[in-house]
C-alpha cells in the first residue's frame, strides 16, 4: 500500500512537472486553449482521479494498520 | 456496504470516465475575423468549431443579422478546410443599428451563430430597417443528433460539469449523513450522547472535506479558463471556501476536545450550525447575488441548455456513482473510527 | 420572564464591577479606529467605509466575546444551573451580548467620525445605517456568544472562538458590508431591502438554532 501510493504521488507530480512549461505564464493560456480547452477537462479529470485514489489509498493504509495492531 | 452497490458505483464512475470524454462536441460557431464593417463589401471569415464547411460546402450559407430583425445574406468566396469559410457581405448605407449577428447554415451542422462585437464606421441607423432581399431558414442538426452542447467560452470544458459539480452534490449528501447523525447523537433518549451515531458524523463529514477540496481545486482550475482569475468574486465560490472552513473548524473543535461523551455533543451541536450555515451559503445566498455560475445574470452558461439530454445521460450517472464513492469511503472511514476507538479504550483497560 | 430579566440585570451588573474589562474593550476600540486612521488617513468611497468599520465590527465583537462565558466562574455556572432553565441563560446572554457589541459599534462610529470626518457619509441614509449597525451588532453578538458558549465547553478557553467564529461569521459580515455600503451611498430602503433581508434571517437562524442547541450543550 505505502509502495502504491509513493509511486502515485510520484507520477503525479512528474505529470505537474512535465506540464511546468505550460504553466509558465505567458505560454499557459495558449496551452490550454488550444483543441477547445479539451486540456482543462484533462487535467481537472486527472485532480479528481488523482484525489481520491490518494485518499482511498490513505484510508486503506489507516485500516491495515489498525487490524494488524488488532490481531 | 452492498457489494451491487459497489458494482454500480464502479460502472457508473467507468461511464463516466469514458464518455464524458467520448461523446463529440455539437458543431459550434468560434469567432468571425471582422472587426470593423463599413457601408459596401466587406470581407471576413467566420470560423465553426466541429464543424463541416468543406463536406457540406454546397448546402452552406452564411448571414450576417443586424439588431436580429434584420437579415444580410452573404456570398461564400472559398471553404478553406471544415471549419473555416471566407465570405464577403454586402451592406446598405442605412441599417437599424450596429448590433452584428453572424450565422452560418449548412445540412449537417444546422444553424451555428457567433455573437461577436463588431465596430461600425460610416453608417447612418434608422431604427427598424428590415431588408427584404434575403432570407434564412433555421436548419435542423442532422446527422449530429447527439452531442454535447456548444457554448461560446466554455467550449470542450463543457466535459467538466461530470468531473466538477458531481464534488460538490457528493459533498452535500455527505454532510446531509453528518447533519442527520449529529442531530441523533442529541436526541438520544438517556441523555447522554450516542458514540456510535457521533462517530458516523465525523466519518461522513470527514469524507464530505475531501470532496469539497477536490470541489474546490476543480472550480479554481476551470475559473481559471473560462473566467480567467484562479478565485473570481461569485458568491458560490466564496459560499464554498466558507463551508470548507466551517468543516475544518469542526475538526479542529473535535480534536481539541479529549473527552468522548462532551467531545460529541459539542462537536454535533457544531455541526448543526454548519449545516444550517451551509445551506444558506450554497443554497440561499447565490440565488440573491450576482455571480458567474450559470442560472444567473450576467453569465454566458448552461442556462439555455440546464437540462440538456445529451448532459443529462452523462451528468446524472456521474452524480449517482461519485455520491456512491462517497458513501463507500465514509463506511470505510466510519470502520477505521470504531477501530481507532476500540483499540484508545484496550489501551485504557490495560493502564487501568 | 422574571429569571430572564434577572439574569440579564446580573449581566449587566458584572460587566459594570469588572470596569477593567469594559475599559480594555473600549481601548481595542479606540486603539482598531486609530490605527485604521494612522494607515489609511483619508477614506475615499462608501465601500471602503464600510469595509473598516465592519472589519473593526468584528474584531471588536470577538474581544468583547472571549469572555462571554469565562467570566463566570465554575461555581457560578453550576449555581446558575441549579436555579435556572438553560434557555434563559442563553437568552439573557445573548441578548445582553447582542446589546454590548451594538453600543461598541455606535461608539467605533462615533471615533470614525471624529478621524475621519464626515464627508464620505454625509449623503448617507442615516436610519439605514443605524439600522444596520443594529442587525450587523446583533447578528455578530448573538453568533458569537454561541460559538463562546461552544468554545467554553470544550473546555480549550479562548483561542478556538477565533477559529470557530470566524468561517461562521464571515455571510454576516458580507452582508453587512454591502448594507452599509448601499445605506452609505444613499440607496432607498427597498433597494436594500434584499441585504435587510438576509440581515434578518442570519440574526433569526444563529439565535433560533442557540435557543434549541444550548441545553444540550449545557447539560453535563
Amino acid at each position: 500500500m505505502m509502495k502504491n501510493l509513493n509511486r502515485t504521488i510520484l507520477t503525479s507530480l512528474l505529470f505537474m512537472l512535465s506540464m511546468t512549461p505550460a504553466f509558465a505564464q505567458d505560454g499557459m493560456e495558449e496551452y490550454f486553449y488550444e483543441s477547445g480547452k479539451i486540456k482543462v477537462v484533462v487535467v481537472v479529470a486527472f485532480v479528481v482521479m488523482v484525489g481520491l485514489i490518494i485518499y482511498a489509498l490513505s484510508l486503506g493504509r489507516r485500516l491495515k494498520k489498525l487490524e494488524e495492531k488488532k490481531s | 456496504m452492498n457489494l451491487w452497490l459497489k458494482i454500480i458505483c464502479i460502472a457508473c464512475l467507468i461511464y463516466t470516465a469514458v464518455f464524458s470524454f467520448w461523446h463529440p462536441m455539437a458543431p459550434g460557431g468560434l469567432e468571425v475575423s471582422a472587426k470593423s464593417f463599413h457601408p459596401g463589401r466587406n470581407e471576413f471569415s467566420f470560423t465553426g468549431y466541429g464543424s463541416h464547411f468543406l463536406q457540406e460546402k454546397q448546402s452552406m450559407q452564411v448571414f450576417v443579422t443586424v439588431d436580429s430583425s434584420a437579415v444580410y445574406c452573404a456570398d461564400i468566396l472559398s471553404v478553406t478546410d471544415e471549419a473555416h469559410a471566407i465570405v464577403s457581405v454586402f451592406l446598405p448605407d442605412t441599417l437599424s443599428s450596429n448590433q452584428f449577428g453572424f450565422l452560418a447554415n449548412n445540412n449537417i451542422d444546422g444553424t451555428l451563430l457567433v455573437e461577436a462585437p463588431v465596430g461600425s464606421e460610416g453608417f447612418t441607423f434608422i431604427e427598424g430597417t428590415k431588408n427584404d432581399s434575403c432570407h434564412y431558414e433555421v436548419k435542423q442538426e442532422e446527422h449530429m443528433g447527439f452531442g454535447y452542447p456548444f457554448q461560446p467560452i466554455i467550449i470542450e470544458s463543457i466535459r467538466n460539469l461530470m468531473w466538477h459539480v458531481p464534488m460538490w452534490f457528493t459533498m452535500f449528501a455527505l454532510m446531509i449523513i453528518s447533519f442527520i447523525f449529529s442531530l441523533r447523537t442529541l436526541s438520544n433518549k438517556s441523555g447522554t450522547p450516542d458514540l456510535n451515531f457521533d462517530r458516523k458524523a465525523a466519518a461522513s463529514a470527514g469524507t464530505g472535506l475531501v470532496f469539497c477540496i477536490l470541489g474546490l481545486i476543480t472550480g479554481s482550475i476551470w475559473a481559471r479558463f473560462t473566467w480567467g482569475a484562479w478565485w473570481t468574486n461569485d458568491p458560490q465560490l466564496n459560499g464554498a471556501m466558507v463551508v470548507f472552513m466551517v468543516y475544518v473548524a469542526y475538526f479542529i473543535l473535535r480534536n481539541s476536545t479529549p473527552d468522548h461523551d462532551k467531545r460529541s455533543r459539542i462537536s454535533a451541536i457544531f455541526n448543526i450550525f454548519a449545516f444550517a450555515l451551509m445551506v444558506v451559503l450554497l443554497m440561499v445566498m447565490p440565488r440573491f447575488a450576482e455571480g458567474l455560475h450559470p442560472g444567473k445574470s450576467g453569465n454566458p452558461a448552461f442556462s439555455k441548455y440546464d437540462l440538456d439530454s445529451s448532459l443529462r445521460t452523462v451528468f446524472y450517472p456521474a452524480v449517482l456513482g461519485f455520491v456512491l464513492l462517497g458513501y463507500w469511503f465514509y463506511k470505510i472511514n466510519e470502520k477505521i473510527r470504531i477501530l481507532e476507538d476500540q483499540q484508545e479504550e484496550n489501551h485504557h483497560d490495560e493502564k487501568s | 420572564m422574571s429569571v430572564f430579566s434577572a439574569l440579564f440585570v446580573k449581566e449587566v451588573r458584572l460587566e459594570l464591577r469588572q470596569k477593567h474589562t469594559l475599559a480594555g474593550i473600549f481601548m481595542y476600540v479606540l486603539a482598531t479606529v486609530f490605527v485604521c486612521y494612522l494607515s489609511f488617513e483619508k477614506i475615499e468611497t462608501p465601500r471602503t467605509w464600510g469595509a473598516l468599520m465592519w472589519v473593526t465590527g468584528v474584531f471588536t465583537a470577538f474581544n468583547a466575546m472571549q469572555k462571554a462565558f469565562s467570566s463566570d466562574g465554575n461555581g457560578t455556572q453550576l449555581y446558575l444551573y441549579s436555579l435556572a432553565h438553560p434557555r434563559h441563560i442563553i437568552l439573557a446572554k445573548s441578548m445582553y451580548n447582542a446589546l454590548l457589541v451594538a453600543v461598541l459599534n455606535v461608539i467605533s462610529l462615533a471615533f470614525f467620525l471624529l478621524f475621519f470626518g464626515g464627508e464620505v457619509i454625509a449623503s448617507a441614509d442615516f436610519g439605514q445605517l443605524i439600522l444596520g449597525l443594529f442587525l450587523g451588532s446583533t447578528g455578530l453578538g448573538l453568533a458569537l456568544t454561541f460559538v463562546a458558549s461552544l468554545a467554553y465547553k470544550s473546555g480549550t478557553g479562548v483561542g478556538l472562538v477565533a477559529i470557530l467564529g470566524f468561517p461562521v461569521i464571515i455571510p454576516l459580515l458580507i452582508t453587512i458590508v454591502r448594507h452599509t455600503t448601499f445605506a452609505i451611498e444613499g440607496m432607498s430602503y427597498l433597494q436594500n431591502s434584499l441585504n435587510l433581508l438576509i440581515l434578518v434571517v442570519l440574526n433569526l437562524l444563529s439565535f433560533v438554532l442557540a435557543f434549541i442547541l444550548f441545553p444540550y450543550l449545557w447539560r453535563e
